[in-house]
């Protein structure tokens, strides 16, 4: 179980992450969301060890995560920095984290890099960016932590990789019980492979929920009245948008499918259908009702 | 292998819910067949095997498949999907009703289309 309260980080006078809190269950399989310079990468540092929050508390398993080994132990964090790995072979890297990792699972590491086609003695700065990605990611699935956090580990990767690492983690969820953070501009990867989701936005959440419940809380109603309907009319129904075009009437609106149903149908409409969202559709309209600009999101 | 197509907004486990459910009320898988591992669909479709367990859990609340434990999911016998089937096949029945009552259309215009439907054996009532 992750617990982040209050954590503040800040760098030089700007809060880069101002006062989040969220949390993150066993097993699960969290999406973080949001812009460039959201925070969403000194948030997984932050879950690391690698930084100490300014205030607040930053918890795994219930201890707190920085300086403390037994922890550091539990959580691997795959990023774009492997520098510090440029002078080594992969046969060197895996040793590296085989020392650090006493679940290392030299077996596991083997099978893994028998799916992908890495060679094993020539130095990393050799690597292609999606090469050092994917070394990355059998070192991180082999050290066999419970906790992984992939920095948009998926962005650098092809179709087929992505498909074979998805397929490790996979394996990984259900053998080990892993919970995995992924930080993610892919709102698609995110809507098929996370169970919660977490949206960012400037240092702040602005929100954190489960996916299922995202994407049935909000719906677009497609209907057509006798006479004209007003937004004030339809009271009890939580309405994020609403356009007439005609005849037709669209609405967006939040809540519970059949209240809002019963709630339109005092109207006696002559047309009623739901029609799903997307997962993006749905961050526009949420975050149009918390009055940011959606357009400078995502992406 | 299921031979199911996710695609679509409404929520994956519900999309692998109704997709399963239909491949045993056409027979397509019969009962006590075991279906594939959690691993196995989750893998198929590159899901979350977290969403995948969530449709099986549904599945056999309604009655469509049963679970043996550290064995697997099965389809239900017979009687037990053929019930959790109609159960299914009612509920969107009503919501066709009030779509259709909400476009006026009359009780006894439904009353003749269900008569024209079951004395057709399954078959007739077209109103393409």
């Amino acid at each position: 179980m992750i617990e982040v309260r209050n954590a503040v980080m800040r760098f030089d006078d700007k809060n880069a992450l101002d006062g989040i809190t969220l949390s993150v269950p066993e097993g699960c399989a969290y999406g973080l969301l949001g812009s460039n310079g959201a925070g969403k990468s000194t948030l997984l540092r932050l879950l690391s060890g690698i930084y100490r929050a300014n205030s607040g508390e930053v918890r795994i398993d219930g201890e707190e995560v920085y300086d403390n080994a037994s922890v550091k132990e539990r959580v691997f964090f795959i990023n774009d920095e492997t520098v510090q790995f440029n002078n080594m072979t992969l046969t060197e890297m895996r040793d590296y984290y085989k020392r650090f990792y006493g679940s290392f699972s030299e077996e596991l590491w083997q099978k893994l890099h028998s799916a992908l086609e890495l060679p094993l003695k020539k130095r990393l700065n050799t690597f292609s960016k999606g090469m050092k990605r994917q070394a990355a990611v059998i070192c991180g699935i082999a050290c066999r932590t419970p906790y992984l956090f992939l920095d948009e580990a998926f962005d650098g990767l092809d179709p087929t990789m992505r498909i074979i690492v998805k397929q490790m983690l996979i394996d990984a969820m259900v053998d080990n019980k892993l919970t995995v953070i992924f930080s993610s501009h892919n709102l698609g990867e995110i809507d098929e492979f996370c169970d919660r989701v977490g949206l960012l936005h400037n240092g702040k959440v602005v929100f954190d929920r489960e996916l299922d419940s995202v994407k049935g809380s909000v719906f677009k109603i497609q209907t057509a009245f006798e006479s004209p309907v007003t937004r004030e009319q339809l009271s009890g129904v939580d309405i994020l948008h609403m356009e007439t075009s005609g005849s037709v009437v669209h609405i967006i609106a939040r809540g519970d499918r059949e209240a809002v149903r019963a709630a339109v149908e005092k109207f006696s409409p002559k047309l009623y259908d739901e029609i799903p969202l997307s997962l993006e559709e749905i961050f526009v309209y949420e975050m149009e009702v918390l009055g940011y600009d959606s357009s400078k999101l995502g992406g | 292998m299921l031979n199911i197509r996710l695609e679509g907004k409404l929520p994956i486990y519900e999309q692998l819910y109704n997709g399963i459910s239909r491949l045993v009320t056409s027979g397509e898988l019969l009962p006590d067949e075991k279906l594939p591992a959690v691993r196995e669909v989750a893998k198929q479709f590159g899901i979350n095997p977290n969403t995948v367990q969530k449709a099986y859990a549904q599945l056999e609340q309604a009655g469509f498949i049963y679970s043996i434990p550290a064995k697997g999911s099965y389809v239900s016998k017979g009687s037990g999907a053929a019930a959790a089937a109609k159960k299914d096949a009612l509920k969107r029945t009503e919501k066709e009703l009030r779509n259709a009552y909400a476009a006026g259309v009359g009780l006894e215009e439904i009353k003749s289309l269900a008569e024209t439907v079951w004395s057709g054996g399954g078959k007739g009532g077209n109103h393409d």
